[in-house]
């Protein structure tokens, strides 16, 4: 049975056509994807390191992308997430990271030192949250993400998306 | 909801770092992602492979492409999405050329049985040898009609240069080299049984698709980027594109999908943290708004597909169970 395409062959081939700028993509991601791993890991250093470790692979499979642009700042999110995954499980190692999600945070000497700063403050308030609710919020806030694109992200509904956030920014005032 | 206090907390990348990383992207050879040494490729664990589940998904009416012959050599780990004129090869197909033989003789190394159907999970679980996943949640208005296991195959491809050759020239693709020592090679591939679970609603069906993954040896020192760029020529992929594409993909564990050029868009998508393809928007006679989903995990791999969007595919994704 032959496959009806719902999008004339003109389009498609003028999508297949389209090549971003990528210099314009990377001015527009690259604060979205810093901010999301501050937002994740609350420390500047390891949030350049990890949005270049993202960049990179990103770069590397760039050409796989130029059909489908308008999902690019979800697929870069997508491999962020892979990226922090991977590093929060290097700082575990001996811990998966499901197991992870039911165990409370402790504060470390470093947490105490780095509460003078508001977004040290905010780490050590997330790392009381579960796995899941720590990466929305790094999501919505840091990376500006949609609540349908972090939907998309996380296979969460979109209004499930919203109503976490709404309780986890009333319990994250309330303790601010 | 104020939520002021959260949003304050941006700040714009240093520009140094900002410079530097960019000077870096530019700077970086397209293979970047390293290729793995093809020195071990006595078996190719196609992780994900997919072999099985690919194969079988397009041999369904919703995707089916003509692709298959091509499914042989291009499976899985991980997947990756090309645009594919199944057209450009049909045409050739009437021209004469029989693209079944082209790769090379093939030998089937197990009696093809019919599939059976089983009413429970587990009893299609028991058959194939695999813990059958089932969606918590399926679209409203579908309900099971039960599982089908397809019984496990194995085949041995020897690889003809010249039938592979007569393609190119056929398609008049003089820029690809085939790998040295190609000829006569044999590959061996062992797909598991499949199994797959059916929902209907009406005459619409969505299938949940699951197998073990296959294993597919081949000869160590294959080269198989050559291979590969090869391969995505035939499919139809632009010169520069397919280069890039060769060099840059680890080909022991990703499978390239060829995608319909009539579907409107495939992506990469995270499926409970393993790395999916979707591809929306194509039409299976007089439904429109097919959507399929394939991942893979923990040594299977899954696929989903119907007339539904990728939203809802991957909600089904997502709570299998």
């Amino acid at each position: 049975m032959a496959i009806e395409g719902e999008l004339s062959k003109p389009l498609l081939f003028g999508l297949a056509a389209a090549e971003p700028d990528w210099d314009a993509v990377y001015a527009e991601q690259l604060p979205r994807v810093f901010n999301f791993f501050r937002y994740r890991l609350a420390n500047d250093a390891v949030a350049e390191d990890l949005t270049s470790r993202t960049f990179e692979k990103a770069w590397a499979a760039r050409s796989r992308y130029r059909r489908d642009v308008a999902a690019f700042s979800t697929w870069l999110l997508s491999i962020a997430r892979n990226v922090a995954t991977d590093h929060l499980r290097a700082q575990r190692p001996h811990l998966p990271l499901e197991a992870a999600e039911e165990v409370p945070a402790k504060d470390t000497p470093h947490d105490e030192v780095a509460r003078d700063s508001d977004l040290a403050r905010l780490g050590v308030l997330l790392k009381q949250l579960p796995q899941r609710e720590q990466e929305l919020v790094a999501l919505k806030y840091g990376a500006e993400a949609t609540n349908r694109a972090i939907a998309e992200l996380t296979g969460l509904s979109e209004s499930n998306v919203g109503t976490i956030l709404h309780r986890v920014v009333q319990t994250l005032r309330r303790d601010w | 909801m104020d939520d002021r206090f959260l949003r304050d907390l941006k700040r714009q990348p240093n520009p140094d770092f900002a410079a530097r990383l960019r000077a870096t992207l530019h700077t970086l050879p397209a293979n970047v992602v390293r290729i793995a040494p093809v020195a071990d490729l006595k078996r190719w664990f196609a992780v994900a492979a997919s072999i099985a589940v690919v194969g079988f998904v397009f041999t369904l009416p919703a995707v089916q492409a003509g692709a298959q012959a091509f499914l042989d050599l291009f499976r899985v780990a991980q997947f990756t999405g090309v645009r594919f004129d199944a057209e450009r090869l049909r045409n050739l197909e009437s021209s004469g050329l029989n693209l079944q033989t082209m790769f090379g003789d093939v030998e089937a190394l197990t009696t093809p049985q019919e599939p059976v159907s089983y009413a429970t999970a587990a009893e299609a679980g028991a058959a194939a040898g695999v813990r059958v996943r089932t969606p918590a949640w399926v679209p409203p208005g579908y309900s099971s009609t039960g599982f089908v296991v397809s019984s496990e195959h194995a085949a041995r491809i020897t690889a003809s240069t010249a039938g592979l050759q007569a393609l190119l020239d056929a398609l008049a693709l003089d820029d690809v080299e085939l790998p040295e020592g190609l000829d006569g090679q044999d590959a061996t591939v062992r797909l598991p049984p499949i199994v797959n679970q059916t929902y209907a609603n009406g005459d619409r069906m969505l299938h949940v698709i699951q197998s073990r993954s296959p294993d597919v040896s081949f000869p160590a020192g294959l080269d198989l980027s050559k291979l590969a760029y090869a391969g995505l020529r035939i499919l139809g992929t632009p010169q520069d594109e397919a280069y890039r594409m060769s060099v840059t993909i680890d080909w022991r564990t990703t499978m390239i999908v060829p995608v319909p050029t009539q579907a409107a868009a495939y992506r990469p998508i995270n499926v409970a943290g393993n790395e999916g393809l979707l591809i929306e928007g194509f039409a299976a006679g007089e439904q429109r708004g097919h959507s399929l989903l394939m991942w893979s995990a923990g040594g299977q791999t899954f696929a989903v597909t119907g007339p539904i969007n990728g939203v809802e595919l991957l909600e089904v994704a997502q709570t299998l169970q």
